[in-house]
């Protein structure tokens, strides 16, 4: 008797489980190649990192990337993509691509949004044309882009708001999840993924996870957080979530974040994560290193002829001095290039060694150590400490 | 450095071979060549892994100094040369005077120093600043300090004063060059000033020849704007500049014409005798 064909775009196969915390190391087969988690996803929101060719990328191991469905439905549109066949094809990425669902944009372009039942009205400031985006509009475009993993259309409200919108936000979530899934036009090859809101509140949190889980999609994205709400708020609904959705699908923490976050939020079961930040602060002369940040605009650096990090591979770091980038940051564009070559490089060498903790068991180790470099005072914010309390990591 | 002339053409385009580049061991470049041109150390746009798939055409690489100046302490305290701080060690390396995309107002060198525009202003060099410099970078090919503000079109006494004091500099740069241990591999180039006044370009040419230089440096010609006394290259009375200036000066050494010149005016100034350009047009 033959085993069960495997018709899913997406499999996860939990490799080890933490005994202290909720971590967990996993692989998740995607169409275009196997990405090990937990993951980090630098963002190219119109379809590259900007400065960065995919070659460079590929070159740092990261296995899966981001591209906006706002920006890029607007330019070049959906339809463009349809004749090129993809934006895997388009940007020459021959790993996997994840796309954002436009929602985020009502957040962040809130001043040029309207949100109604049947969708979210922008105002384009480029051409001044107006975009109807439905749930049916994102699926579609999505579809077009071609990524393998689709995020439906939410209604997203800032964090930092509270009332009846927030109720009206999560239900409406639901609704426009059920249409994205009957609008979704390839589950063979692109996976769709169901979005968490709720805001700050566990009652309406807890509804949806309820609700959405009852849903048969591949995985699910924690949504609605890192939007500038209190840390100490954040990861409670993190952590309630994690609880809550199912092991066997994989967890989406979208906008996280800061090296920081990304260890405590691995810890609380998250497998996914994306950010602007690592690639953002490069381009403003920010490094990433183990003990935090190095600002190469710093009068410190201008003789200091180290590079970046003497422990990282990055081809910036083979070639370059801290001295040599404080001559051209802010002033060169190679000079973004090279930081956010590192940046990124230090992400994935980050995501691995917290993946090889969870593998070898030795997470809370590996926590406190990260901890330590980072704050070496001991000074740990509130809500880290708490965080990592909650899964039985005492912070030293 | 050795320049190997082996052919030229009845209309004046000369192909050669240039070889014996110090460092460079056994590697040999080509005339007509274009150096690749960089901004504060760097190839607009391009990390060195991008480059690297330009090949050899991104070999000789120019390096303008009025950018680069303020690195200079910096350089001293490095002491691995400027190759190795950009990362570009592998690379023939070329330092000119001035950028040619930097257009310097007019009227600010002075008898003893020439002024240079960097990030944070105007620079002052004089020819032991400037050989400081070049000790401290350690470039393959450099140009020798010059003055090439010739003043008003026609004006015969700034015109005459920029061939005076770059003769002079030149004699200078030339002396401290022969004493020094860590120049012994780098060649220096004389540069050709003298502006709109023929009789003044022609006395450069013929003085600046006599000189032991690896080669010449067409410099004066931004009258009114990038070569605009010479552009377009192939018309009347605008060749005839150049003819003048190469015709005093010997077969056997490069010429370099700098500043933003497109395909026809290369292919012009190549038939008129003309080696390297650099790629300041893309800019």
């Amino acid at each position: 008797m033959s085993a069960p064909v495997n018709h899913s775009a997406l499999t996860l196969k939990v490799l080890a489980e933490c005994s202290v915390t909720k971590a967990r190391a996993c692989q998740l087969s995607l169409p275009h190649s196997v990405v090990d988690t937990p993951v980090f996803m630098p963002v190219g929101t119109q379809g590259s990192l900007k400065g960065i060719t995919p070659e460079q990328l590929e070159n740092s191991g990261c296995q899966i990337m981001l591209g906006n469905t706002y920006h890029l439905g607007s330019n070049p549109g959906a339809e463009l993509f349809d004749k090129v066949g993809g934006l895997h094809k388009f940007m020459g990425w021959k790993r996997n691509l994840l796309t954002d669902s436009g929602g985020f944009q009502m957040v962040s372009l809130v001043a040029l949004s309207e949100v109604t039942e049947e969708g979210v009205r922008f105002s384009n400031p480029y051409d001044a044309k107006d975009m109807l985006l439905t749930p049916e509009k994102s699926i579609e475009i999505q579809n077009s882009i071609g990524a393998d993993i689709i995020m439906q259309l939410d209604d997203v409200v800032s964090s930092t708001i509270s009332g009846p919108r927030v109720e009206e936000a999560m239900g409406r979530s639901i609704r426009w999840l059920d249409r994205c899934i009957e609008a979704h036009k390839k589950t063979k090859t692109q996976n769709l993924f169901a979005i968490i809101q709720g805001g700050l509140d566990s009652r309406l949190r807890t509804i949806c996870l309820n609700e959405m889980s009852k849903r048969n999609v591949p995985g699910f994205a924690i949504g609605g957080l890192s939007g500038g709400e209190d840390k100490n708020d954040f990861w409670k609904m993190v952590t309630l979530s994690t609880d809550f959705l199912p092991k066997h699908k994989p967890r989406y923490l979208m906008g996280v974040g800061f090296p920081v976050d990304l260890v405590v939020c691995s810890a609380l079961g998250c497998d996914m994560f994306d950010c602007v930040y690592p690639t953002r602060t490069a381009r403003f002369g920010t490094a990433l290193i183990p003990t935090g940040k190095l600002d190469l605009k710093k009068k410190g650096c201008a003789e200091d002829f180290r590079p970046i990090d003497e422990n990282c591979s990055c081809s910036t770091c083979r070639q370059f001095t801290r001295a040599y980038l404080h001559t051209i940051v802010t002033k060169e564009t190679v000079a973004s290039i090279l930081l956010t070559i590192h940046n990124i490089q230090y992400q994935m060498d980050l995501m691995r060694s917290i993946k090889e903790a969870i593998i070898q068991d030795k997470y809370p180790e590996f926590v406190n150590d990260f901890m330590q470099k980072q704050f070496p005072t001991r000074n740990y914010p509130e809500w880290t400490v708490d965080a990592l309390a909650s899964v039985n990591i005492k912070l030293s | 450095m050795k320049f190997s002339l082996r052919s030229v053409s009845q209309r004046g385009g000369r192909l050669a071979t240039i070889s014996e580049l110090g460092r460079h061991g056994d590697k040999t470049v080509t005339t007509p060549m274009c150096l690749v041109f960089t901004q504060a150390g760097t190839i607009p746009h391009l990390t060195n892994d991008m480059v690297q798939k330009l090949g050899k055409h991104a070999y000789p690489v120019h390096l303008p100094l009025p950018l680069l100046l303020e690195s200079h302490e910096i350089l001293q305290k490095y002491s691995n040369g400027i190759g190795d701080f950009l990362a570009l060690k592998h690379h023939l390396l070329y330092l000119s005077v001035q950028d040619s995309t930097i257009r310097p107002p007019e009227g600010f060198n002075e008898k003893s120093f020439v002024s240079l525009w960097g990030r944070s202003g105007r620079l002052n060099v004089d020819v032991d600043k400037f050989m400081s410099v070049q000790e401290a970078f350690k470039p393959d090919w450099y140009q020798a300090l010059c003055d090439s503000d010739a003043g008003k079109v026609g004006s015969r006494k700034r015109a005459h004063k920029s061939v005076e004091r770059t003769l002079a500099y030149l004699d200078r740069c030339l002396e401290k060059h022969k004493e020094s241990e860590v120049l012994r591999h780098s060649c220096i180039f004389g540069s050709i000033e003298g502006g709109s006044v023929a009789e003044e370009r022609e006395l450069s040419a013929k003085e600046t020849a006599k000189r032991p230089v690896a080669g010449f440096v067409l410099e004066g010609l931004d009258t009114n704007g990038p070569l605009d006394s010479v552009l377009p290259l192939c018309e009347n009375g605008k060749k005839e500049i150049i003819q003048s200036i190469l015709n005093e000066l010997p077969d056997e050494k490069p010429r370099i014409l700098h500043g933003p010149l497109d395909p026809a005016n290369i292919l012009a100034a190549v038939e008129l005798g003309i080696d390297i350009f650099d790629s300041t047009y893309l800019f």
